[in-house]
């Protein structure tokens, strides 16, 4: 048994079984096997070494077919090492004395190989290290063919330990049979943190090295309440742990009930709760914990889900099919938000020096119009088929807003022109995650329907802070009061102005700060689905003076520290379980 | 001593075959200096122990120098790891029935510079 300490960032405990994914996605085997399971393995062995001869052949004589006989040269070399007996007998040692896995065994060769290439002093000969690599790749890769399908196609609950999920990889997740996830790296609000609690699992990030020390098949307990991994507990931390379970299983069963309720205070100001969503299906669950309409559709993962860029008709294909789960309640569209942190394998690249200051969100858009143009043709289509709301994110100039809104009218001309319906008034929004654009949201709340605050980028520029960046995601902090001061004026703008404004951002859906943001006026809080019951008790429970007692007290602090000190005082009375 | 470093090499090699074989194999061996300027690339070591693989013997490459080696001459993996450059003294071994065809043919990829001009 072995206990790891790291940052819970998504609550709840879970008990399962281990797949381990490396940093290309590829599932790292179980590096031991039963002695009774070595003869499996040496088949399976010489099955991959086989695959692989048939692949290298064919391979080779279509490009000596091609270039001529001289090109063959390197996959004769690479099928010379594939009926190399002292390798294959030095593989099967691993299999036969160490109860490798197969897999393991060949990656313990050919790494111990690799190793001796790298420390040659001749240039020609140690770069054959590359064919090593390729040759370990190659038998790996048909070792691993069918299992790299579980990952979209499991058949069992697992829990996914990685280094850190990619959005791609996330989204190709098969999400049924995911019961929680536990990353090497991360902070709060990373990306597996936030997909974690939009799917409701425990997650723990920050963790180390533990996809170097779990093997796939132990059995691991997340705790996400207290940030802890456990590998391969004993008997009773077993116990201690599914006793927490059923606990946690009977409180949201409670805050299940809630669902039902309206989000009013005691003294009968109603609130509007909304949901977070990243893909349609998202939606039905987000309804029965009680979301009263969809304040942030996350579009760009309609780009992180395909290999290409989605096509008008993917679009407009997945914003039908919200608004007909939604039955007339609000859909709020954010156009492509594609940044430094949610960038595909693919557009990796070409990385830039500095990438959450550069070319992304609706800065990316407007350089590629075209593109811009083909969502936004999708979402007004759509404006016929329900609520429909639009939103342009990361907006820093009011420049940048009136050319965002310049090309929504001209696509709304285009469509008139081909004598397309659709609905003229639908609300424009902006995302106010800028310092810049909440400085100067008393300008901004004349040209748009609505804000809608993104805390997660806000504390990020204000603060300075890479969220990603494990040594200095201590720093992040909503609750720091530069940032608390800039969403106080960015609420009270949009009300003056009697425009609608919301905060998406995870402290939408922290319950610490419901009651502060409660009681500095806001009335649409939008967040992920599994908060709501817990957000909606507190609102339940309070009236609103005692909320504006609560900011009021909050916007005297000078430091983050007091802040939250306070605001977990006065929520611990409203919910004391939840720390 | 010589035939018990034979047997243990060859139950290594054929271990179904000469446990208890106690008469001493033929051998042959020779001196050969590497003359391909990229030294026993890819392409040589592959030609070499393909000629090697043709031999029911066991063939052995010692590599001398500074940095000295041996390898099985059946596995390309062993020969390209005795990194040989332009120049390198080498020898190769050879037991087994036919040892003395395996040396001479083997040595004859030397001399011909494994069919390369350079």
């Amino acid at each position: 048994m072995e206990i790891k300490k790291g940052i819970g960032v998504s609550p709840g405990v879970v008990i399962g079984t281990a797949i381990v994914l490396d940093a290309e996605d590829v599932l790292v085997p179980r590096r031991r096997v039963e002695a009774a399971e070595v003869n499996t393995e040496i088949e399976r062995l010489g099955k991959a070494i086989a695959d692989s001869t048939a692949q290298l052949t064919e391979i080779r004589d279509t490009f000596v077919g091609k270039y001529g006989k001289d090109t063959g040269g390197i996959f004769d070399f690479h099928l010379g090492l594939l009926r190399d007996k002292s390798l294959l007998k030095e593989i099967l040692a691993e299999i036969n004395k160490q109860h490798s896995s197969a897999e393991y065994a060949v990656s313990t060769v050919t790494r111990r190989k690799a190793q001796i290439f790298l420390d040659m002093q001749d240039r020609y000969f140690s770069e054959r290290v590359k064919d090593v690599y390729d040759l370990e790749k190659r038998i790996l890769g048909n070792l691993l063919g069918a299992k790299r399908e579980d990952l979209s196609h499991l058949t069992r609950d697992v829990i996914v330990i990685a280094h850190d999920m990619l959005p791609s990889q996330t989204a190709a997740l098969d999400k049924l049979h995911v019961k929680g996830f536990a990353t090497d790296v991360g902070g709060r609000t990373s990306h597996t943190a936030i997909v974690a609690r939009a799917m409701g699992i425990p997650a723990v990030v920050g963790l180390g090295d533990i996809t170097a020390e779990i093997s796939g098949g132990d059995t691991v307990i997340i705790d996400g309440n207290r940030g802890v991994l456990i590998v391969n507990p004993d008997e009773e931390q077993l116990t201690e742990h599914r006793e927490m379970e059923r606990k946690q299983l009977r409180f949201e069963d409670e805050l299940k009930t809630l669902a039902e309720l309206p989000a009013r205070t005691l003294d009968g100001h109603e609130v509007s709760l909304w949901a977070n969503i990243e893909f349609a299906e998202d939606i039905d669950p987000a309804l029965a914990r009680g979301a009263g309409g969809i304040g942030l559709y996350r579009t760009e993962f309609l780009f992180l889900a395909s290999a290409t860029e989605p096509s008008e008709e993917d679009h407009y294909a997945a914003y039908a099919e919200s608004l007909r789960r939604l039955h007339g309640k609000p859909l709020v569209i954010r156009t492509l938000d594609l940044g430094a942190d949610k960038q595909s394998q693919a557009k990796q690249a070409s990385a830039e020096r500095n990438p959450f200051l550069g070319d992304r969100s609706i800065r990316m858009c407007l350089h590629d119009i075209p593109m811009f143009k083909r969502q936004l043709r999708a979402i007004m289509r759509a404006t016929v088929l329900g609520d429909v709301r639009i939103m342009f994110p990361m907006i820093s100039t009011l420049m940048e807003l009136r050319q965002a809104k310049m090309v929504l009218n001209d696509v709304m001309e285009e469509l008139e022109d081909d004598g397309i319906e659709f609905r003229r008034d639908l609300p424009i929004g902006m995302m106010v995650e800028v310092p810049a654009a909440a400085y100067m949201a008393s300008h901004f709340a004349k040209e748009v329907n609505f804000f809608s605050i993104g805390t997660n980028d806000l504390v990020q520029y204000t603060l300075a802070v890479d969220r990603t960046n494990e040594k200095v995601a201590g720093l992040f902090c909503p609750a720091h009061p530069a940032v608390l001061g800039l969403v106080r004026d960015v609420i009270r703008a949009g009300t003056r102005a009697q425009i609608g404004v919301s905060v998406c951002g995870e402290m939408a859906g922290d319950p610490l700060y419901t009651l502060l943001l409660l009681g500095l006026g806001l009335m649409t809080f939008s967040m992920n689905g599994p908060d709501i019951p817990e957000v909606k008790k507190i609102i339940r429970s309070t009236t609103m003076e005692n909320a504006r007692q609560v900011a009021r007290r909050v916007m005297s602090f000078d430091s983050e520290r007091q802040v939250m000190h306070f605001l977990r005082e006065e929520t611990r009375k409203f919910i004391p379980e939840a720390f | 001593m010589q035939n018990d470093e034979c047997r243990m090499m060859n139950s290594i090699l054929h271990s179904s075959f000469i446990i208890g074989h106690l008469i001493p194999m033929p051998s042959a061996s020779r001196d050969i200096v590497v003359l391909n300027k990229l030294g026993l690339h890819a392409r040589p070591a592959m030609q070499f122990v393909d000629v090697a693989n043709q031999f029911k013997s066991d063939i052995k490459v010692v590599k001398f120098g500074e940095e000295p080696g041996e390898a099985d001459g059946k596995s390309v993996m062993e020969m390209i790891i005795l990194a040989a450059t332009e120049g390198t003294k080498m020898q190769i071994n050879a037991t087994g029935d036919d040892a003395n065809d395996a040396i001479k043919k083997l040595g004859d990829l030397f001399d011909s510079k494994f069919g390369e001009d350079e």
